[in-house]
């Protein structure tokens, strides 16, 4: 066998004109898909960034609108000019729900001069000032009989008053629920009075409501009255005839009860800013 | 030639123009099926198409042209759809030739493994050399060698079987 046989042979394949050309119509009809393709990528990729950017400044103006309980920020809006946000009257309202809410703040830091100081270390100070103040016995003529005999023992040094001083000296705070909100308010409120141990002075249920005076550490009492203890497992006591224990830290209370045949113990959590609402609401210091 | 994405129209046409014959050949010699010759030839040109390699020569496109069109077959060989019916159909087309004589020279050759198929056709139509092939189709070159004169010495021997005179 020759080379040039073989090589022959070789030649012999090839393809025909028809061949030739369809597969070059082949090639060059896939080669129109390819730019479409990269056309294609390119406009995905402009029209990504076209609706993040829409996306984007639409939520920045619902953020804005959102903020509906941020007065301030909305009336700065409202001086910025942008009217489609807020109209004239609901510019005066919150004109005045600022206005109040200033004003219930300086109540809050009459009521507590403790906590009117802005530096911690005046704070400290004024609250040992107020820890060292003699508990005057009127105070304690105030509180109602309500506890059990031996806390009544205890108190019958200085005597036991009637249910009607009771009722006048504790007196709902008037502290709106978004100053509760206000982690700001909240710790004013709350720094000294949720820490270390609490004693019991007296309670009772009135329906399904658990109302109790405690001491704290600095000689305060404060009243707690739980509005529909029922949700808190209360209800469990037939009759309350005494709070044996109450701590409290930051974040909740942890009670302990005496139903006479059983104890009950029962934890208020405060994490929730409206149950610390109704506490707050439903709390207050007797003045010494 | 410069650095291009895709390439122009004109260098498709002119590199199609001058290889198609080399890759249809290298195609056919694997495939041994006109209908995928055609297949795998389309896609080693658009792949070439569609490559932002830039080449010196024609001998490195050819070159090129040559070792994408053994994957491209080795990859279409390897198919399922292409095992299964192998088995059936394992019949060397050579309706190319009209030369009788040409034509059982040719189902010979188609008859040999393809490992000593693909040497044969490159060193003795092709040109290139053993250390090129080897280089080309990244195995040792003595391998190549052996496949060479394996295949040689086979097709010799079938040739005189069938009575072709030397």
């Amino acid at each position: 066998m020759k080379i040039e046989e073989l090589n022959s042979c070789f030649d012999a394949i090839s393809p025909t004109v028809e061949q030739r050309d369809k597969m070059f119509a082949s090639i060059m009809n896939a080669k129109q898909p390819v730019k479409v393709v990269r056309f294609y990528r390119y406009a995905t990729a402009v029209a990504a960034v076209f609706v993040i950017g829409i996306f984007g400044v639409v939520y920045s103006t619902m953020g804005v609108n959102n903020v509906t309980n941020d007065a301030t920020k909305n009336i700065v809006a409202m001086k910025n000019g942008e009217d489609d946000i807020l109209n004239e009257e609901k510019y005066e309202y919150l004109l005045e729900t600022v206005e109040e809410e200033k004003s219930v703040t300086e109540e809050i830091k009459k009521a507590y001069p403790v906590h009117n100081d802005v530096t911690n270390d005046t704070k400290v100070a004024v609250v040992e000032d107020v820890a060292h103040e003699p508990i005057s016995e009127d105070v304690f003529t105030d509180i109602p009989s309500v506890a059990s005999e031996n806390e009544a023992d205890t108190f019958s040094e200085t005597g036991s008053g009637g249910g009607s001083s009771y009722s006048k000296s504790i007196e709902a705070e008037t502290i709106s629920l978004e100053q509760i909100m206000n982690h700001d308010v909240y710790s004013k409120l709350f720094p000294t009075q949720l820490a270390g141990d609490f004693k019991f002075v007296s309670a009772n249920i009135n329906g399904n409501d658990l109302n109790a005076v405690f001491e704290d550490a600095q000689g305060r009492y404060m009243s707690v009255s739980i509005i529909s203890a029922e949700d808190y497992g209360v209800y469990e006591c037939v009759e309350v005839s005494d709070i044996v224990n109450i701590k409290s830290q930051y974040g909740y209370f942890n009670f302990t009860l005496n139903c006479g045949e059983h104890y009950v113990m029962y934890n208020v959590e405060c994490d929730d800013a409206l149950q610390v609402y109704e506490m707050v609401k439903s709390s207050a210091y007797f003045k010494n | 030639m410069g650095i291009s994405e895709f390439r122009t129209d004109e260098e498709i046409t002119r590199v199609y123009e001058k290889f198609v014959d080399t890759v249809y050949k290298v195609c056919f010699m694997m495939l041994k099926n006109a209908s995928e010759t055609e297949d795998a030839t389309q896609n080693v040109f658009i792949k070439f198409m569609r490559d932002n390699k830039v080449f010196e020569t024609d001998e490195h496109i050819k070159a090129w042209l040559i070792v994408t069109a053994q994957n491209e077959c080795k990859n279409m060989l390897k198919h399922w759809f292409r095992s299964k019916r192998d088995e059936l159909d394992n019949v060397p087309e050579a309706s190319y030739v009209d030369d009788d004589s040409k034509k059982e020279l040719m189902q010979k050759v188609f008859s040999l493994d393809e490992k000593y198929r693909l040497p044969i056709y490159l060193y003795y139509y092709e040109g290139y050399s053993t250390s090129e092939i080897s280089e080309m189709l990244n195995i040792k070159h003595s391998t190549i060698r052996t496949y060479m004169a394996k295949g040689r010495e086979k097709l010799k021997i079938m040739l005189e079987e069938e009575g072709y005179e030397n």
